[in-house]
């Protein structure tokens, strides 16, 4: 029973080149831009709170479940589902699989823009002070919206065609590095401009009212998962290309602790700018809570175009990291839906290239359609499609637990979660976080979503229309769902392993891994011999 | 609140080393972490403490209207300055000098042309400003709707010349500067050409400066006759009075007999004589040599048809034999400048009884604009605090200039009848100037869409707020019935941020007549200029304030003091704990990897 896991492609060569690759694709542009507006506009201190919370009984949990189950599978996310769930679940993985990459046709274009304004800022070709000219003039130009689109995407495409150790351990172990030592000099500037320690204020101080509003918690939770790319599907790739060897349940805490350590200095870093640059205080808080584009490429571009020279310098380090963080997670959802495609025997360059056209041209829609709103031109369907499919790792998390809760929380816990090269082992606790926790935060955050979506406007058409309508995401939703479903059961390769087993523990795995590694096989008397 | 709890260390007995001896190193190891969190923290914290970040709010946050003039100021020269020249009446040989001086002084904005010479041999000065004065409409044809303002009809109404004058001056000086006048003179000689005759009636006026007599009319001769020679034959005859009245010398309804003294020569209102002429040729009766007979009057086809819009010989034609009127060189001159631009609207200034009159003055039957003349009469009398009315209710005046002007030209004009005595005070003229300034600037403006004064402004924004990432405005114009449907998809708000461009959004009215719109908060540095800009069907422009761009509101905090926000314990406390957490958890998080790696190392060696 040899196993040819570990030989069949590229695999992180260190522990580091997964923790660094998994913090790639947890940084994103929504570190930047999320989240200092969630914290503006829920109440700062209150906000720290709850997202404390959810960290630990959410997005970890999730990421620990997702590394262990791809680990143990060796796939990606659909094979994982047909491996633990048998073949007829496969559509659940094929889900996680597809909201990555839908996830990846907008990336793009916002990944576009980000290169964007660090050319622009670098060669001095946007304009810092008429901000919202330049923003606009980007918008209203299909040419240069694919032209940016094409660019993220091929260089995207370069850096995943060389391979996991090649490409995207190598591209994060230099990447991640730099992008938290850049982001830590601009928040030591911004912390020592005059006004500067008022954004600190603004971030950590408490609000009561806020801490016993659900719309706080709700936000806090949104915002933990969707930073940490809990639900992604993410971890279960790069899990699946990591040594069994290696320590999941450390990297799963580095990954979330780490993701929000770096909003955390954003924050400080964007408070701090923000309250030092801005002319009075009322544009400060109105430039924090405006957020989304608007304070990524109008607002912050503003405040840096006071400082002369200097100010292109921080607008360009700003867009650099943004850049970064936007391609490191673009690397992510590549490889989430690529390990899709090479588990399922087709050629990874081979598998590239179609990725490639394909999320090219269905992110075309994305950067063409720009709709004018109140006299100023939107991106409505990258919003929308933002939406859409951001809500679907609210599924994507049901689907996990619903995995895990098949496999059995406990055996789960102790077979493929711990094994004796684990840096820690998880306690107990975990199970009663899955068991109960998860759960009711994937009903709390469903349900909420669906009542703020009916009380919003009663007597809109919300159902049918406007950028965040349940009616267009049921329809999308169910649409997506039956195409995959249908694909699935027709789908008929061989995603499992022959030899996997699910009964094996983690310690089993290894030991049958490392024989493979020096050539032996190692033939186990049955499954539970041992 | 640490997640070490949650997570045990891997027993590592298998590898000979104590588990002991190593919690023992990892505990060190995290107590250094911690220490150095709580380095950071307390570092944070005292330098926080030190910069002492203001926390008292002032400054509050105020609306205010800004006028900036945004014109090159023209000022070549130093004319006489404004207060000097109103405090005495000036005659018609200062005014031509003040009048050169200025034309010499304000080259680019004004220019001075005669309409012609009295009979007394004086120039009938005629004022155009505009900011290309010597190219009409800046040779965009329309571009620069026409007002007309007029002066001195009567030769003792000697208020009726300095407030024209007064405006003349207002207009240059205040031209490119900042503040209200400034704003307004921009945007009127920017976008408009004024016409004035300050003074039509020359040698009326001059007379009275000569003679101190209060002489109304004109000085042309009358004859006892009015039949003069035509064939030049030398018959001298003696006039038997002097002038006509000059605001009674206008062809519309000339004609018709009724008000004070119009049909007698000497009579202070004198009409002025028929032209007794046969303006269409249709003369029924050749001259007779047996008896004598000359043709005369209406019935041998002379005079038949006067101008009051009907065809009264039934001919086909209307009004082209009129009886008379315009027998004088000022009425011809106006006729002429008239029918040259046609102006939709003007003034003609007179004293007294501070009254804003409208035609008819013929008859009490409205015109058929009286809903818009009331209004907008009500309007400018609201300006300068007269009483506004229908020109016959006053009296009834035929051949009168603004009767003639809306008949012919449908011209909506005004007659001011100026404070509460001929000649005020010398120390009055310049308050009286001043008193109707503004309701001639208004109506100045106007000349572009008189129907703008059914809307009302408020120069107020009723209130304003920053939130959700927007600048909510709401504005009122209240409209007492705006005759065009406004083009709802064009009504907006005009603003910018600093010295930016200007940008538009969207505006809504909503049920209770203010206009409202987001304002995207990038435009929001402190400060947001703005104004309204509503446009109708018929595509006219209606801004608020009126003279926008050249003035707009200002919404924004009043003083440049930033007030941040301040620490609490709570910040303290949130600020540690989830910096200590976070932080601090993914730096020992990552000791604890290297560690790992060590430890394996080292369990590999051994």
């Amino acid at each position: 029973m040899s196993s040819k896991g570990p030989k069949e492609s590229g695999m992180f060569s260190s522990k580091w080149g997964l923790l660094m690759a998994a913090l790639g694709a947890a940084i994103g542009t929504g570190n930047i831009w999320r989240f200092p507006r969630e914290v503006a506009n829920n109440g700062g201190g209150s906000f720290m709170i709850a997202y404390v919370i959810f960290l630990f009984t959410w997005s970890i949990p999730i990421l620990l479940v997702e590394f262990s189950i791809g680990k143990k599978s060796r796939k990606g996310t659909m094979g994982s589902f047909a491996a633990f769930l048998g073949k007829e679940k496969m559509w659940m993985g094929a889900w996680m699989a597809w909201i990555s990459t839908a996830i990846g046709f907008y990336y793009a274009v916002v990944m576009g823009w980000t290169i964007r304004y660090a050319l622009g800022a670098m060669t001095g070709t946007i304009s810092l002070t008429d901000t919202r000219g330049t923003w606009e003039g980007l918008l209203t130009s299909p040419l240069l919206m694919v032209l940016f689109q094409f660019l993220a995407i091929v260089l995207t495409a370069v850096l995943v065609y060389r391979g996991i150790k090649k490409g995207v351990e190598r591209v994060n172990m230099v990447l991640i590095p730099i992008m938290f030592v850049l982001v830590i000099g601009s928040m030591i500037w911004a912390l020592l401009q005059p006004g500067g320690f008022g954004g600190v204020a603004y971030l950590f101080t408490p609000k009561t009212k806020y801490l016993l509003s659900a719309k706080t918690w709700i936000a806090a939770l949104a915002q933990c998962a969707w930073s940490c790319s809990a639900g992604m599907g993410m971890a279960i790739t790069f899990g699946a290309y990591s040594k069994r060897k290696e320590d999941t349940t450390l990297n799963s805490f580095l990954t979330g602790l780490g993701d929000t350590a770096f909003s955390l200095l954003i924050g400080i870093m964007i408070f701090s700018t923000v309250f030092a640059l801005s002319p009075t205080v009322d544009s400060a808080y109105a430039a924090v809570e405006e957020g989304g584009s608007g304070l990524t490429f109008i607002h912050i571009p503003k405040l840096f175009g006071g400082l002369g020279t200097f100010g292109f310098l921080l607008a360009f380090t700003f867009f650099l990291v943004m850049s970064f963080a936007a391609l490191t997670s673009m690397i992510s959802t590549y490889e989430a839906a690529l390990k899709n495609f090479t588990d399922a025997g087709m050629d990874r360059k081979k598998a590239v290239r179609w990725l490639t056209v394909l999320l090219f041209i269905f992110g075309l829609p994305s950067a063409l359609i720009v709709a004018e709103v109140s006299g100023h031109p939107l991106p409505v369907f990258l919003d929308h499609q933002d939406y859409v499919w951001g809500m679907g790792l609210v599924l994507s998390g049901a689907f996990i637990y619903y995995l895990v809760a098949k496999y059995g929380i406990s055996r789960f816990r102790e077979k493929v979660i711990n094994s004796r090269y684990s840096d820690v082992k998880v306690g107990k606790w975990i199970e009663y976080i899955l068991k109960y926790v998860i759960p009711l935060e994937v009903v709390l955050l469903g349900g909420w979503y669906i009542v703020q979506s009916l009380l919003a406007d009663p007597l809109e058409e919300w159902w049918v229309s406007g950028p965040i309508s349940l009616g267009l995401l049921a329809i999308q939703w169910a649409a997506a769902l039956g195409v995959i479903w249908y694909l699935c059961r027709k789908l008929n390769v061989q995603m499992v392993d022959r030899d996997f087993d699910p009964d094996t523990s983690m310690d089993e795995d290894i030991i049958e891994e490392e024989a493979a590694e020096r050539g032996e096989a190692i033939i186990l008397e049955s499954p539970q011999g041992v | 609140m640490s997640f070490e709890g949650m997570i045990r260390t891997c027993p590592m007995e298998e590898n000979n080393i104590r588990a002991g001896t190593l919690d023992v190193r990892m505990k060190g190891s995290r107590s250094l972490l911690s220490r150095c969190s709580l380095y950071l923290c307390l570092t944070l914290t005292s330098v926080i403490l030190l910069s002492g970040s203001g926390t008292s709010f002032d400054g509050g946050i105020t609306t205010e209207m800004v006028h900036s003039g945004s014109g090159q100021h023209l000022l070549t020269g130093t004319p006489n300055g404004l207060k000097d020249n109103f405090s005495a009446y000036m005659d018609y040989y200062e005014m031509t000098e003040h009048l050169r001086a200025l034309a010499k002084g304000y080259p680019n904005l004004m220019q001075l042309s005669t309409l012609g010479k009295s009979f007394g041999g004086n120039d009938i000065w005629c004022v155009k400003l505009s900011d290309s004065p010597s190219t009409n409409d800046d040779g965009v044809p329309g571009s620069e709707p026409d007002a007309l303002l007029v002066g001195a009809h009567h030769g003792n109404e000697w208020i009726s010349y300095e407030v024209p004058l007064y405006v003349i001056s207002f207009l240059l000086e205040n031209y490119g500067s900042t503040g209200r006048n400034g704003s307004a003179s921009t945007y009127l000689l920017d976008n408009r050409e004024i016409f004035i005759v300050p003074m039509l009636n020359t040698d009326g006026t001059q007379y009275s400066h000569d003679t101190g007599q209060s002489w109304r009319k004109n000085r042309q001769p009358n004859y006892v006759s009015d039949f003069i020679p035509t064939d030049g034959s030398d018959v001298k005859l003696r006039p038997s009075s002097y002038g006509l009245d000059i605001n009674r010398n206008y062809g519309w309804m000339w004609h018709l007999q009724g008000g004070s003294n119009a049909l007698t020569q000497s009579g202070s209102s004198y009409r002025g004589g028929p032209d007794n002429s046969d303006d269409d040729g249709d003369t029924r009766l050749p001259v007779d040599w047996r008896t004598g007979r000359i043709p005369f009057g209406p019935e041998d086809g002379i005079d038949e048809d006067p101008w009051d819009g009907l065809d009264n010989d039934q001919d086909g034609e209307v009004d082209e034999d009129p009886a008379g009127g315009f027998s004088s060189a000022e009425t011809v001159a106006m006729k002429e400048l008239g029918d040259r631009y046609g102006f939709p609207v003007l003034i003609t200034y007179h004293s007294f009884s501070e009254l804003v009159l409208w035609p008819w003055g013929y008859t009490d039957q409205a015109t058929k604009d009286d809903g818009l003349f009331s209004t907008f009469g009500s309007r400018l009398a609201g300006m300068n605090g007269y009483t506004p009315m229908q020109g016959y209710d006053l009296y009834m005046t035929t051949g009168e200039m603004t009767d003639w002007f809306y008949a012919m030209y449908g011209t909506l004009g005004f007659t001011f009848e100026l404070a509460q005595t001929y000649r005020p005070p010398e120390d009055q003229i310049l308050q009286e100037c001043e008193r109707n300034l503004w309701s001639t600037l208004y109506l100045t403006h106007a000349a572009q869409n008189p129907a703008e004064s059914y809307l009302e402004l408020r120069y107020n924004i009723s209130s304003w707020s920053v939130k959700d990432g927007k600048v909510s405005v709401d504005m009122s114009m209240v409209d007492t019935g705006y005759p065009y449907e406004l083009d709802m998809e064009r009504c907006s708000y005009v603003y910018r941020s600093g010295s930016g461009s200007w940008r538009t959004t969207r505006a809504v009215k909503g049920g209770d007549g203010n206009w409202t719109a987001d304002i995207p908060v990038d435009a929001y540095s402190g400060s947001v200029d703005l104004y309204l800009k509503l446009q109708d069907a018929e595509g006219h422009v209606l801004t608020e304030p009126l003279y926008a761009p050249y003035e707009y509101m200002v919404i924004g905090t009043s003083s440049g003091s930033k007030v941040l926000p301040g620490f609490t314990v709570g910040t303290f406390l949130i600020m540690f704990c989830t910096l200590g957490v976070i932080w601090g958890g993914f730096g020992s998080g990552i000791f604890r990897s290297i560690t790992a790696d060590n430890r394996r190392a080292r369990s590999i060696e051994l």
